[in-house]
């Protein structure tokens, strides 16, 4: 009877959602989804000084690491600055979405390895700064609930106006919950079709359980109209032919 | 956050996933209905039903040729009766009799069946039978045999063939048409109540509104599924390129021919 419901979206491996990184070449549609995202994100959170957000989600494959990345990249483009943090330190993934090594990282930089200096790698494609996560430690939640970590991020707060924190789904481990203690908002991915309503349900509980701020919730993987209402029948995009093209041509200046 | 809010079943969405799914309940229906026919057309052994009509007169006083209505009504009531008489064994075996005996009384009683017309006193007996010819044969032999019986038992009363069976045209079971729309509307209509089923019970979130219902934190992102919206685009794009190519073709071959035209003006 599987066929008769609406098969939900299944996730893409990380080689092909490289091709989702929002570059030039992207749709007039998909970066304003992000544009949309990035100005819900600026006013749910008003307060000033540096905005740290953490980026989680139901269960694995649901977009959630190439969904940060590209959030970060949309509030780089702002001339803002950014620093993304990959503190899933089981199955780093921002690493392999930007074709990098993992370490040195996090782990490296709260053990005292390294230090943060040299851990931060700036990708000047994007203008964005990466923590990756580091070498994978076997005890990840007791790094992600230490003191050095939440020093770590008093520390940044002074350097970024963004800081994005991609976290393990909630489902699967309880680093999510412990990181949302020390951030200012929580964002959960969800891909329609893949997580059951008890079990988004059960992943909100236990993050408000642990005191989160939760910012809102990200679909990822609609059917995207591309007419607005706003539209005309001749334009193929919501805000009248020729934006598209002169945004793009902004971009290339 | 605020607690979590119970959610209800939206009847607009319901009916907007009944309407995507349509193209499946008419699949099974038409399914359904093509079996039933083939099962009729191919596997069951179509049957022929000849009729005979029997007017039954029973004079409820003196029998002075006259018909009061007193008769009628008695006549009316009594046809449940000499249905039961065309039954017996007395009258069945006689008929068997007169078939040579190639039918038993119980395969004939299985044939059998009676109906009064309704506000009349006459009696239609219909038999069944896969050969036309047989259940003609059949119906008139009863019809033959039949009356002096009733009349042996029903004293005074008279009993007429109004009409002897004709060798049957049409098949009279199964009706294919009956069947084929049977089996249309119920393959449709289980599959649709499935439908429904699976999207009350659909315990997944599938769009913006089921986050809605559950939470108060907004939907702050809807982001596009970026393989369906790749092979969207790449399908317009194809679109697009054929529609441009085209074109070109048209306009080269329409320089061609105003070339052409103008090379035949020059030479005339």
């Amino acid at each position: 009877m599987k066929f008769m419901k609406k098969k939900a979206n299944s996730g893409a491996h990380s080689a092909s959602e490289r091709d989702f990184i929002l570059n030039d070449n992207t749709s007039f549609a998909i970066d304003e989804a992000y544009n949309t995202l990035r100005s819900n994100i600026v006013f749910s959170m008003v307060d000033k000084g540096c905005k740290v957000v953490e980026f989680t989600s139901c269960k694995m494959s649901d977009g959630k690491s190439i969904n940060i990345l590209n959030t970060a990249i949309t509030f780089a483009e702002t001339n803002a600055k950014v620093l993304l943090i990959d503190c899933d330190l089981r199955r780093p993934n921002i690493n392999r979405l930007l074709n990098r090594r993992e370490y040195p990282g996090l782990t490296n930089v709260l053990v005292g390895a390294t230090t943060v200096e040299n851990a931060i790698e700036t990708i000047d494609e994007y203008k964005l700064d990466v923590l990756f996560s580091g070498n994978l430690p076997p005890n990840p939640s007791e790094l992600l609930s230490s003191k050095a970590f939440e020093d770590l991020l008093k520390e940044l707060r002074e350097k970024y106006d963004y800081i994005f924190i991609d976290t393990p789904p909630v489902s699967a481990v309880i680093d999510a919950a412990l990181v949302s203690k020390v951030v200012n908002g929580t964002v959960i991915v969800v891909r329609p079709g893949a997580c059951k309503k008890d079990e988004i349900v059960s992943v909100v509980n236990q993050l408000e359980f642990a005191g989160a701020k939760i910012v809102g919730f990200i679909l990822n993987g609609v059917e995207f109209e591309r007419r607005s209402k706003y539209s005309r029948k001749t334009d193929g995009y919501g805000y009248g032919y020729g934006y598209a093209e002169a945004k793009k041509a902004t971009k290339a200046k | 956050m605020d607690k979590i809010k119970a959610f209800d079943i939206d009847l607009k969405r319901l009916f907007f996933e009944v309407l995507k799914r349509a193209w499946l309940i008419i699949l099974v229906g038409v399914i359904c209905a093509g079996s039933a026919f083939a099962y009729a057309k191919f596997f069951v052994t179509p049957q022929y039903t000849a009729t005979v009509s029997i007017y039954l007169q029973n004079y409820a006083g003196e029998n002075d040729q006259k018909i009061y209505s007193s008769d009628l009504s008695a006549s009316q009531s009594l046809i449940p009766t000499y249905s039961e008489l065309v039954t017996s064994n007395r009258v069945l075996e006689k008929v068997a009799a007169k078939l040579d005996n190639r039918y038993t009384v119980a395969q004939i009683r299985n044939t059998f069946s009676a109906a009064a017309v309704e506000d009349t006193a006459i009696l239609k007996i219909s038999i069944r039978h896969n050969v036309p010819e047989e259940a003609a044969n059949i119906a008139n032999a009863i019809a033959d045999i039949a009356p002096a019986i009733i009349m042996e038992y029903a004293e005074g009363s008279s009993v007429k063939v109004v009409d002897g069976a004709k060798i049957p045209q049409d098949i009279s079971y199964p009706s294919y048409i009956q069947w084929t729309v049977i089996s249309f509307v119920l393959g449709a209509a289980i599959t649709f109540f499935i439908v429904v089923l699976l999207f009350i019970f659909n315990s997944h979130i599938d769009n913006e509104d089921d986050l809605v219902k559950l939470f108060d934190a907004p939907v702050v992102g809807r982001i596009p599924d970026f393989n369906l919206f790749a092979e969207k685009e790449n399908k317009k794009k194809r679109k697009n390129s054929k529609k441009k190519s085209g074109k070109k073709a048209k306009k080269s071959s329409d320089s061609n021919s105003q070339a052409a035209q103008s090379r035949m003006e020059v030479r005339s």
